[in-house]
């Protein structure tokens, strides 16, 4: 040891000294420059990991946003699409029974119709029945005038009451 | 309680029943002054015509009106009185000729609420009815 002190020179006294003095600056520097330093350092790691993460979280819910647009355009797009098969269906069977109801109604005017019809001819035929029956009933009437003497009236109570 | 027509008519005849025309004149009267009495004179008509009814019941009189176009000859109205006697098992018919030219010839025998109609019009009517048919 003696002789490592006494190859490079060293004094013990200086040297406590100095290391006195080191640790004095060594201390003064931690309190003020180190400590500052380290805290303003911190912080900012702090804020730049902060700040990562937050891009990270950013970036994970960008992309799960953007995977919830493409379910929500999907699905819009399922029920778009289910939207239009089901108006095309109902349009489809409002089509057939638009079809099916003028059908009917069709077919009840003509049901109609004919019954109107043959109402007509019952009536028509009735009134000329009617016509007819009067004219013949007239002439018999002129024609027995004429003809029924007292002597037919006579013959004609007595076959009645015959 | 008042008494109705077809009451006086029952009781009128059953006073007046096989009695002789003096005193049935008697009876009508005294009939009449009961009427007045009891404030229902205006009944005698009623009373009349339920009295023949009952009276032509009891004695089997049929009363027929016949409708005729012309005034019925004694031959024909006697025929016709014999063909509604043999009909109701009359002992009587008193027949009315009412003249109707309208019934255009033959004739319409009544009686009550029976008809029998043999007239022209009732004929025309039958054969307008089968021709409308």
């Amino acid at each position: 040891m003696d002789e490592l002190i006494k190859t490079f020179h060293i004094e013990v006294n200086l040297l406590v000294a100095q290391i006195v003095n080191f640790t004095i600056v060594l201390l003064v520097l931690y309190k003020f420059a180190y400590k500052p330093v380290l805290k303003t350092l911190n912080s900012r790691t702090d804020k730049i990991e902060k700040g990562l993460s937050d891009a990270d979280t950013a970036g994970k819910k960008l992309e799960e946003i953007m995977k919830k647009e493409k379910e929500v355009l999907a699905n819009a797009k399922k029920e778009a699409q289910e939207i239009i098969k089901t108006a095309e269906k109902q349009a489809k069977a409002n089509a057939t029974s638009i079809v099916l109801e003028a059908r009917n109604q069709n077919e009840k005017l003509i049901v109609s119709a004919k019954k109107q019809i043959e109402q007509e001819k019952d009536k028509m035929l009735s009134e000329v029945k009617g016509e007819i029956a009067n004219l013949v009933v007239l002439a018999t009437e002129k024609i027995i005038g004429e003809k029924l003497d007292k002597e037919k009236d006579k013959e004609l109570i007595e076959k009645a009451i015959k | 309680m008042r008494i109705t027509s077809a009451q006086y008519a029952k009781s009128l005849y059953a006073v007046t029943f096989e009695k002789s025309h003096e005193k049935i004149d008697i009876l009508v009267a005294n009939f009449v002054k009961v009427l007045a009495k009891n404030g229902q004179l205006k009944l005698k008509t009623e009373i009349l015509r339920k009295f023949e009814v009952i009276f032509n019941l009891k004695n089997e009189i049929v009363v027929a009106e016949i409708y005729s176009r012309e005034k019925l000859g004694d031959d024909l109205a006697e025929k016709l009185k014999n063909y509604i006697k043999a009909k109701y098992l009359a002992k009587e018919v008193v027949v009315k000729n009412i003249i109707d030219e309208k019934i255009k010839g033959g004739v319409i025998v009544k009686v009550g609420d029976e008809i029998f109609d043999a007239s022209v019009q009732g004929q025309l009517k039958k054969l307008k009815n089968i021709l409308n048919n």
